[in-house]
């Protein structure tokens, strides 16, 4: 019943993508985004009290 | 509704799965039902993550909540991106690598059996029951919108996701999970658009955002170290952390997602996005909340939006009290209005004292207003048990069908319809895939043949879904709804993410120090969530940690005696 498939042969240590390329750079990018998300709402906090 | 509206919404209903149905129907492999033919690229797994978690309820609680609460309700979700990246790093290599079918089958890899049946049971019992309520939310809409009867709108709306799932599987799902949170995007953002052409045309942005400000509709963080509160950043960083860990990285209807990616790049890509995209999306869903209550102060809102209640009061309303009510609430509101529109022109004009006394005089209004209506609830509530008022669930809808032109109210009925579909078959397709792979085979049929199992995941998807349909039939809820869902996977998740963090993490600790000290946790998470009135977002974490503390103390007891019993 187990998938027979071979396992993809692909590079998993590249995100595959133009930018970030490496997998540390897309967890950066998250977490900046992230921080910049929290900085926003707490300013939109500030400004509405 | 009028049958443009009618049209627009069977039409996209029926074709979605009718199309999903078509695509799907040649899926009689086993491993192709259940996992899917491997070939979902990582934008098309994200987007399923993405329907599966943003239920009905979603779109249609979830501005309420911005209307009445303001944005705070955001922070739930700031636990999101760090979860999706423990995920992305630990949980994801370790199922890609095993390539099962089923989170739990890990638990037996690494622990036994019968840890493996306890998450499974543990998934079953809480998502068995919360299935329940994915399929209740989009009934209450309808029934409000058309006058239908609620138990036929939830046997339709049932059936007929059993109908696509069942006969197409994991693929199915995937398939129309694509088409329905476009249509989902295209419903939330033509509300949006013209929601803000509804605003008056001398109110600008800034005066938008003071307006929401001055009422404390933009609270989007709270530093407050309060666990009675229930959202703050703290909860939302450490409990909604735990919550969302384990609601991403141990729910089957989930994982089934994530898992079904072609390789593990496109299985990450798929978190990552939803990592990215998942505050923002919670955060512009609560602000069309925020939006509509602006709206309401220079539009007259009803005393209630809950349907029953409203209609209660129709019912009623030549009794003194409630004509009563009514005017003295219509006056209130007649003077916010008013004080609003005198604080516009100041606070145009430059006069920032003349501003400041109008917007004062309109706050006092609308306390006024507020307090017009909670007499009026409590009145409602003494009188009549069923009008609630619960008024979050049905402020969206409300405004919906007060204020959108036909063809577009087809259009958001059938994007509230797609939302509940599209988590409602993720929901049985895992429970399907659960009850086949972690119960029926290992207990039931240990020889059947992938035939007989994949009739046996088809019977489980059907009978999971007619449990759901039943559930629905009975459910009466007090709290909002979207706020249910999650106090429900509040209470499970986090001994089942004990079952996994101890099993990546912790190598010394046993099969046997495990499944008790997961019973423990589960048994001290049921009576503190009776006892306590902290907020639900502690729970995961107090669960998880109970079971990591338990699992760590009965191993070193466990492994004394051992030792014990061999220097003797």
């Amino acid at each position: 019943m187990k998938n027979t498939e071979p396992v993809e042969a692909i590079d998993e240590n590249k995100t595959g993508l133009p930018w970030p390329s490496s997998w540390k750079g897309a967890y950066i990018f998250v977490l900046a985004s992230f921080i910049l998300w929290i900085i926003l709402l707490v300013a939109l906090t500030r400004y509405g009290s | 509704m009028n049958n443009l509206d009618l049209v627009v919404l069977i039409t996209t209903i029926l074709g979605i799965a009718i199309y999903g149905m078509w695509q799907t129907r040649k899926r009689q492999d086993l491993h192709d039902y259940l996992r899917g033919t491997n070939h979902a690229p990582w934008y098309a797994i994200g987007l399923s993550v993405m329907a599966t978690q943003a239920s009905a309820i979603t779109f249609l609680s979830t501005p309420g909540q911005g209307y009445l609460g303001g944005l705070s309700f955001v922070q739930v979700y700031f636990g999101v991106p760090i979860a999706l990246i423990i995920i992305a790093v630990f949980f994801l290599p370790i199922f890609h690598k095993l390539n099962v079918y089923t989170a739990y089958e890990f638990l037996e890899k690494r622990f036994d059996g019968k840890t493996r049946l306890l998450g499974a049971a543990l998934f079953m019992l809480q998502r068995g029951l919360g299935a329940g309520l994915t399929i209740y939310a989009p009934a209450i809409v309808l029934t409000t919108v058309c006058g239908w009867p609620l138990n036929v709108t939830i046997i339709s709306s049932g059936l007929l996701v059993i109908l696509y799932t069942v006969m197409g599987g994991s693929d199915a799902v995937t398939v129309t999970q694509k088409y329905q949170i476009m249509i989902i995007f295209a419903g939330m953002i033509t509300a949006a658009c013209l929601l803000v052409g509804k605003l008056p045309h001398d109110l600008d942005f800034g005066d938008t955002l003071k307006l929401a400000g001055g009422f404390q509709k933009l609270n989007a963080v709270s530093f407050s170290p309060s666990i009675h509160q229930r959202y703050t950043l703290w909860s939302g960083l450490l409990g909604g952390t735990f919550l969302m860990l384990s609601y991403f990285g141990t729910d089957q209807s989930q994982v089934q997602r994530y898992i079904s990616g072609s390789s593990l790049r496109e299985s990450r890509l798929g978190l990552l996005f939803n990592a990215i995209c998942k505050i923002p999306m919670q955060f512009c869903i609560l602000f069309i909340g925020v939006l509509m209550f602006v709206f309401y102060q220079f539009n007259q809102p009803p005393l209630f939006f809950d349907a029953a209640a409203n209609n209660y009061m129709q019912e009623h309303k030549t009794e003194a009290n409630f004509a009563a009510y009514q005017a003295d609430f219509s006056a209130a509101r007649g003077q916010v209005r008013q004080n609003l529109e005198k604080w516009i022109a100041a606070r145009h004009q430059g006069d920032q004292a003349a501003a400041n006394v109008a917007f004062t005089a309109a706050a006092t209004a609308q306390m006024s207003s507020e307090a017009v209506r909670a007499a009026a609830i409590k009145e409602v509530s003494e009188k009549r048990s069923d009008a609630k008022a619960n008024d979050a669930d049905y402020v969206f809808i409300t405004f919906i069908l007060r204020e959108l032109p036909h063809g577009v109210i087809g259009l958001l009925m059938a994007a509230f319809f797609a939302a509940a579909l599209s988590s409602k078959a993720a929901e049985l397709n895992a429970l399907g895939t659960c009850s086949t792979i972690d119960f029926y085979r290992p207990l039931l049929k240990k020889d059947a043949s992938d035939e007989q199992s994949l009739f046996a995941t088809k019977c489980f998807t059907a009978l999971w879904g007619f449990l759901a349909i039943g559930f629905a039939l009975f459910c009466n809820l007090s709290e909002n709804l979207i706020q249910a869902v999650n106090i429900l996977g509040s209470i499970f998740y986090g001994v089942m993410l004990a079952l996994f963090l101890v099993g990546f993490f912790l190598r010394q600790v046993g099969g046997t120090a495990i499944f008790w000290s997961a019973l423990a946790a589960q048994t001290l998470v049921f009576i503190l969530y009776s006892k306590l009135t902290i907020s639900y977002l502690w729970f995961p974490l107090i669960g998880c940690a109970a079971c990591v503390i338990f699992s760590l103390l009965l191993q070193l007891i466990l492994s004394s005696r051992s030792n014990l019993r061999k220097s003797t």
